[in-house]
């Protein structure tokens, strides 16, 4: 194989892995309680910078960041939810609502980080070392299979948990009908709780993930806003398979045009290619009807 | 003491009042017929009394305790399962998760088994269907999934919101005999339905509502040939029709 295909496919992979990373939590938390969480940027930032403090101050070692990035972030998720986002979405504007305070929360936090850390990217030391030989003459990472492995891990689990744990279908169920599954029981608001927390946890989890291969930065958490949004949109919301796909679709794109366009035609071809779909299947690429059964 | 006590209940939405002082009451294993023209408040009723919609006034006790104000899925989990309206399943999932979506309470997988295959005992139909998402069931089949759901729930009173509505008359009299073979657990229950001669054979008693207020309540027998409920169906009271001849 040429070289060259070798070097895209395997640029695709990575990238497609740090933005399946990235979605998982987004598209957690979309697919079971439908609002845009804009605070998500944030909580992945502060997942980042808790696991470079703890490393940097108590001098753990890297591996040991990442359940310290988990917990950071979802521990602030919980605050989040607790303390701003219940609250509002009792009222009846509250979707509205929602959607500022997240931009308020993220603009906030980020603020935050920048007075604590100051605007210098930072680098976590790399989770693993070394890296290896793939065919086609292309050197690979040890951090980068790191990332491909965990995004296959991570969302495994996240699978698995959905379709098969009592607390999945509960969140499955409640994602098609609030109302349905209260009258079965089941206590929608914890569930709601346990989203937000496991989304967060995986925000910073994935944080804590790409910082160690990329940098510590607070521009890193609006990227993954950004890219986490567009995998989920395209993937069509809330549903895995299709965040799977789009992330690596997605990535394929950036290293394609990358390479033989050039590095600066990499995102008005990839969001010219997202108008596009949206026009044409409105739903995603995995979406398919999905509606509300009675209110 | 009944099973459920509602005593001077009344609710609505927004400032709009649809209920109004309405008392009844269910005891252990008695089904009550709920009839009555559309629009009337008899989904709003059943609303209120499952926490889905705030109770404005009034009390609901059921066990001799007060639920008025408690969120519904505890009033769920205390037994009181309410079928509602439009079915509520869950498209995206499997008929089998839809059952499992209410089967959160047992522990046990064993406990789970046995709560599908009695659900599976009343309704065959699910089980042939039990892998399909529940979003390509036909309206009768979906209607199944929702009494079976209430089923599942192991409640001591179930409320079944229109097990009619929106189905054919050969679906309806199949779903009618599934209720009954669900009686059969020892499950009380309240059926609403705007017509009352389908829940004869069916229902111990009727009360008929009107404008959001019992008009009347008594067996069944006596209350199909009521002349409020004669008047109700027919546009015309009893007394007059004889004057009439």
């Amino acid at each position: 194989m040429r070289s060259d295909v070798v070097q895209v496919l395997y640029t695709a992979v990575v990238l497609g892995s740090t933005y399946a990373l990235m979605a998982s939590g987004l598209t957690l938390i979309w697919g079971g309680l439908r609002f845009l969480n804009l605070a998500y940027g944030a909580v992945f930032s502060v997942g980042a910078f808790a696991a470079y403090w703890a490393v940097a101050s108590w001098g753990l070692p890297p591996l040991a960041a990442l359940p310290v990035g988990f917990f950071a972030s979802a521990a602030l998720g919980a605050i989040i939810h607790l303390g701003i986002f219940r609250p509002l979405l009792k009222r009846p504007d509250g979707e509205t609502s929602t959607l500022v305070a997240g931009l308020g929360i993220a603009l906030f936090v980020q603020a935050a980080l920048v007075i604590r850390f100051s605007p210098r990217e930072r680098s976590l030391p790399p989770l693993v070392h070394g890296s290896f030989d793939i065919p086609g003459g292309v050197v690979a990472s040890a951090s980068a299979a790191l990332i491909v492995v965990s995004a296959a891990i991570t969302l495994t689990i996240l699978s698995i948990f959905l379709t098969r744990s009592q607390y999945g279908v509960g969140i499955r169920a409640l994602a098609n009908n609030r109302n349905g599954a209260e009258l079965l029981g089941i206590d929608t608001g914890r569930l709601v709780l346990l989203v937000m927390v496991l989304g967060s946890g995986l925000a910073g989890l994935a944080g804590v993930l790409l910082s160690s291969f990329y940098f510590v930065s607070i521009a890193a958490g609006f990227t993954a806003l950004v890219k986490g949004l567009i995998v989920t949109i395209t993937g069509g919301l809330g549903n895995l398979r299709g965040t799977l796909i789009a992330a690596y679709l997605v990535g394929f794109v950036e290293s394609s045009v990358s390479l033989w366009l050039g590095v600066r035609w990499s995102l008005p071809v990839l969001f010219a290619g997202v108008l596009i779909l949206l026009v044409v299947r409105p739903r995603g690429i995995a979406g398919r009807i999905s509606f509300e059964g009675g209110r | 003491m009944s099973l459920l006590e509602v005593t001077d209940l009344s609710c609505g939405y927004g400032d709009t009042r649809v209920v109004f002082d309405v008392s009844f009451s269910v005891g252990s294993g008695d089904c009550l017929g709920i009839i009555g023209p559309n629009g009337h408040g008899k989904t709003t009723m059943l609303r209120a009394i499952s926490g889905l919609i705030p109770a404005w006034g009034g009390s609901v006790r059921f066990e001799g305790l007060e639920i008025a104000g408690r969120s519904p899925h505890s009033i769920s989990r205390m037994g009181l399962a309410h079928v509602p309206q439009g079915d509520m399943i869950f498209p995206d999932l499997t008929v089998e998760d839809n059952l499992f979506a209410a089967l959160h309470g047992a522990g046990r997988w064993s406990e789970r088994r046995r709560g599908l295959s009695e659900v599976y005992a009343v309704f065959p139909r699910l089980q042939e269907r039990r892998k399909q998402l529940s979003m390509t069931l036909s309206g009768g089949e979906k209607r199944m999934l929702a009494l079976g759901r209430g089923l599942v729930l192991d409640a001591k009173l179930l409320m079944i919101d229109e097990p009619s509505l929106g189905l054919a008359p050969r679906v309806i009299q199949e779903v009618y005999e599934r209720i009954c073979h669900m009686r059969e657990h020892g499950v009380a229950m309240i059926i609403v339905d705007e017509s009352p001669a389908r829940l004869d054979g069916v229902a111990d008693r009727l009360c008929l509502i009107d404008t959001g207020r019992v008009i009347e309540a008594g067996p069944t027998a006596v209350m199909l040939q009521h002349e409020k409920v004669l008047e109700t169906y027919l546009g015309f009271s009893a007394a007059e029709s004889e004057m009439d001849q």
